[in-house]
């Protein structure tokens, strides 16, 4: 492949991913306001969608590393260059590349920081939850048939 | 930006404990009698303005709301109401028929005709001493068992009163709990937000009120309750009136509110229950068992007064029963017969009085007019003050007492009189016990002339005082004089020698009872049982020490058991005063009745109480709360966190990767 397409072929990766990301942030806070409406339904569509996701980035990273690395070689840059490297060794044919790399540099640290604040959240809700089920399904030690009764006592 | 979305994090995380903490709320009171299953209102929270932009501040638990449908729960009130009252009535009732044990021994039916029974085989015997004084005793059983059953009802009426009574204040105890938790729900609920425990214990005081009391609720903007019952109010808002039990002066239990004149009459709950049987009930149980007794010892009386005790004629009798000074005179004499406040009813009659010559036999028999409407005590008392060898006195203390003078004696026998005349110059005699239905003047009319046992075809007619011929005697040739010859109705009639012409007769008063005024048995004279009514009902104290006044004989002549023949009738009679039937069935109705109502109780109150069930169930479906859905909630809620938790740890790899490349 020339290196003219392998530069399209990685412009058009970065804008896949620009665009991945975008869905991504947009189902993290789906998954947010499923936790905070406590809509156990729309959370687990949240993150099958995101599971989706997640298979067809992988497919991306892989596509774009192979590119990447057949880039640096006929560039003839170091194997251990990145995407920036290998815009500024173009000069004026990597602004269009350039300027993906930003855009999508910054989707990325958005998504990160969307996904830490959601994990915190799924953090706390998850631990109530625990501290809920372990006070509940814990077995008695009154031995009351019904008192903080566990399903079986509570179905007797 | 990112305080923003900082605080939507917290909002979320506060509004998931919220409710998590509901869920934890609902699954630890899942027990809880009355408990309503809690949820979270959850809202979107205010959008603020950031750089320019709207943005929003995520969620937020707006209230914790019970989660109850008003309607079934008013009609569970009503429900409960019905069911009090019903298990109420139906406990009365069945402590009813416990106390009455018909028809097992021992019970009144039993006794009842356990005295007949003892009457029944004494009138096979009359003289025989054993069998009077079974009878006697069975007379002082079925006495036992009346006064038993009075005081048993008695006591029942005293403890539906008391239970009235303790229920009355358990009323006042709830409204007034249900009056301060209408304070602390409006207080709690000045912010907006509901009170939602406080109301459910305020309506599990409700439930258990309309146990108690048929109840109308009335929720207020604020969130106090106003409970009103028979549309008189028990709590208004945050003050409670409280009920009040009292006694009429017609002896009844009413219930009204303290300060207010106006009786409450409830129609649900346990108290409409023992209103009604305090003031109804039992005391027509009681009205019926008196009716049952004043019958028995009037009717059993009226057979005995007029009969012979086994040692003949009386020297002496008193009344059981006082004439009592209507007037406040201070005199008896003056008094209306009718109106001088014995315990049974006197009609228009006639009252025998026989005075037997002890040494001689002689009987002279006196009948005494009675009028209802005009005869007075003083009448009476100098009608028998002119009877010779007999001395009537109206004693201070208002009883009838009555003494023969020595050598004679006196009773009250149903006797046809004379027992002796003339026709011509035959002697007539009369003998035997006159059975027609009603007194009758009797004429002995010869048709023709001629001598007795002589003359061929010498006939006697003898005619009723309608003039209807009721016999023809053949008294001539081939007649031995002397011989008694049948008149019917129990009477017969001998002719001694003589001439007999068609122009002479004999007049002969035919007496079918000794005393059809029933002044006897009003005033208790030669009575077996004392007292008229189920609590004062006795075998006579001087028949129960000297059992040969126990009058067997309707003539005092041996063997006759004419007395006791005409006590088994009551057995068998029909008396207005039992609704036109016997005693034994009258017991038997009543009892069935009561078995009736009972059962009729315990239906409806299954009916109800299925009712309630389904409105409980729909109640607990809308409101109760399922432990296994509250916790499956949860799982639910944890596998959900455990998938996001995992592809969000996915993604920060995956941008770190990514973000590694650029």
């Amino acid at each position: 492949m020339s290196i003219t397409n392998l530069v399209l072929a990685l412009e058009a990766n970065l804008q896949a991913e620009i665009g991945a990301k975008n869905a991504q942030i947009a189902l993290l806070d789906g998954q947010e306001q499923a936790i905070a409406a406590r809509d156990v339904d729309a959370l687990t569509l949240a993150s099958n969608e995101l599971q989706l996701q997640v298979h067809r980035e992988i497919e991306r990273a892989t596509k774009r590393a192979a590119t990447l690395s057949e880039l640096t070689r006929a560039l003839e840059l170091p194997a251990t260059s990145r995407v920036g490297d290998v815009a500024t060794a173009l000069g004026a044919r990597g602004r269009t590349l350039a300027a993906r790399r930003t855009e999508l540099r910054a989707r990325c640290a958005a998504s990160l920081k969307k996904s830490r604040h959601v994990a915190s959240l799924v953090r706390g809700h998850a631990s109530l939850v625990e501290e809920a089920l372990g006070r509940y399904l814990s077995p008695d030690p009154s031995g009351a048939p019904l008192g903080r009764g566990s399903l079986v006592d509570a179905e007797a | 930006m990112s305080s923003i979305a900082l605080n939507i994090g917290i909002e979320g995380l506060l509004a998931a404990q919220t409710a998590l903490d509901t869920v934890g709320h609902n699954i630890a009171n899942a027990n809880t009698p009355g408990y309503s299953r809690q949820s979270v209102l959850i809202s979107a929270g205010p959008t603020q303005r950031f750089a320019g932009r709207l943005v929003g501040t995520g969620v937020r638990a707006e209230d914790i709301v019970s989660v109850r449908d008003l309607l079934v729960d008013r009609r569970i009130l009503s429900q409960r109401g019905l069911l009090g009252r019903l298990e109420a009535k139906s406990s009365t009732l069945s402590d009813i028929e416990s106390l009455m044990g018909e028809p097992g021994s021992g019970s009144l039916s039993s006794t009842v005709s356990g005295f007949f029974t003892g009457v029944s085989r004494l009138s096979a015997n009359p003289g025989d001493p054993v069998l009077r004084q079974d009878a006697l005793r069975a007379g002082v059983d079925m006495a036992d068992r009346f006064r038993a059953l009075e005081t048993g009802f008695q006591k029942l009426r005293k403890d539906a009163d008391a239970r009235l009574g303790a229920q009355v204040k358990q009323v006042n105890t709830f409204t007034r709990d249900i009056a301060t938790l209408n304070r602390a729900i409006a207080a709690a609920e000045l912010g907006g937000n509901q009170a939602n425990d406080l109301r459910d214990t305020r309506d599990e005081t409700l439930r258990s009120l309309s146990d108690l009391i048929d109840v109308n609720v009335v929720e207020r903007h604020d969130g106090s309750i106003a409970v009103s019952t028979r549309g008189q109010i028990l709590v208004s808002s945050t003050r409670n009136f409280e009920l009040e039990s009292t006694v009429s002066k017609q002896g009844e239990s009413i219930l009204h509110v303290r300060g207010s004149d106006q009786t409450l009459r409830p129609t649900g709950g346990s108290i409409a229950a023992f209103l009604e049987q305090v003031n109804e009930v039992l005391p027509q149980q009681i009205e019926k068992l008196n009716a049952l007794a004043k019958t028995l010892v009037h009717e059993v009386n009226k057979a005995h007064s007029t009969g012979v005790p086994a040692n003949g004629p009386f020297r002496s009798l008193e009344s059981t029963h006082a004439i009592t000074d209507g007037d406040g005179d201070g005199a008896y004499d003056d008094e209306l017969l009718s109106e001088s406040g014995l315990p049974f009813d006197i009609q228009d009659g006639q009252l025998s009085i026989s005075v037997t010559d002890r040494v001689t036999g002689d009987i002279e028999t006196v009948q005494i007019d009675i009028d209802a409407e005009e005869t007075t005590v003083g009448d009476v008392v100098s009608a028998l003050n002119g009877i010779p060898q007999l001395t009537a006195v109206i004693e201070g203390d208002g009883f009838l007492s009555l003494r023969a003078a020595e050598g004679y004696g006196f009773d009250f026998a149903a006797r046809s009189f004379p027992t002796s005349g003339t026709i011509g110059a035959s002697t007539v005699g009369i003998t035997g016990r006159y059975a027609g239905e009603a007194a009758s003047d009797l004429t002995f009319r010869p048709r023709s002339a001629g001598d007795v046992g002589a003359t061929a075809n010498l006939l006697v007619d003898v005619f009723d005082q309608s003039g209807d011929r009721l016999a023809t005697l053949d008294v001539g040739a081939g007649y031995v004089p002397g011989t008694e010859l049948d008149l019917g109705n129990g009477l017969k009639a001998s002719f001694g020698l003589g001439a007999i012409t068609n122009s002479d007769s004999f007049e002969l008063h035919a007496v079918a009872d000794g005393d059809t005024a029933n002044v006897l048995a009003a005033l208790g004279m030669n009575s077996l049982f004392e007292g008229s009514s189920a609590n004062d009902i006795a075998v006579s104290a001087r028949i129960l020490d000297d059992p040969r006044f126990f009058a067997a004989s309707a003539t005092g002549a041996d063997g006759d058991g004419g007395s006791l023949s005409a006590m088994l009738a009551v057995s068998e009679g029909s008396f207005d005063g039992l609704a036109g039937s016997s005693p034994v069935q009258f017991i038997g109705s009543v009892a069935a009745d009561i078995g009736f109502e009972r059962s009729s109780a315990e239906l409806a109150m299954d009916t109800e109480r299925a009712l309630h069930d389904g409105l409980v169930a729909q109640r607990d479906a809308r409101s109760g709360v399922n432990v296994d859905e509250e916790l499956v909630n949860m799982l639910r809620f944890q596998q959900a966190y455990q998938a996001s938790a995992k592809y969000i740890q996915v993604v920060n790899s995956l941008n770190d990767e990514i973000l590694r490349l650029l």
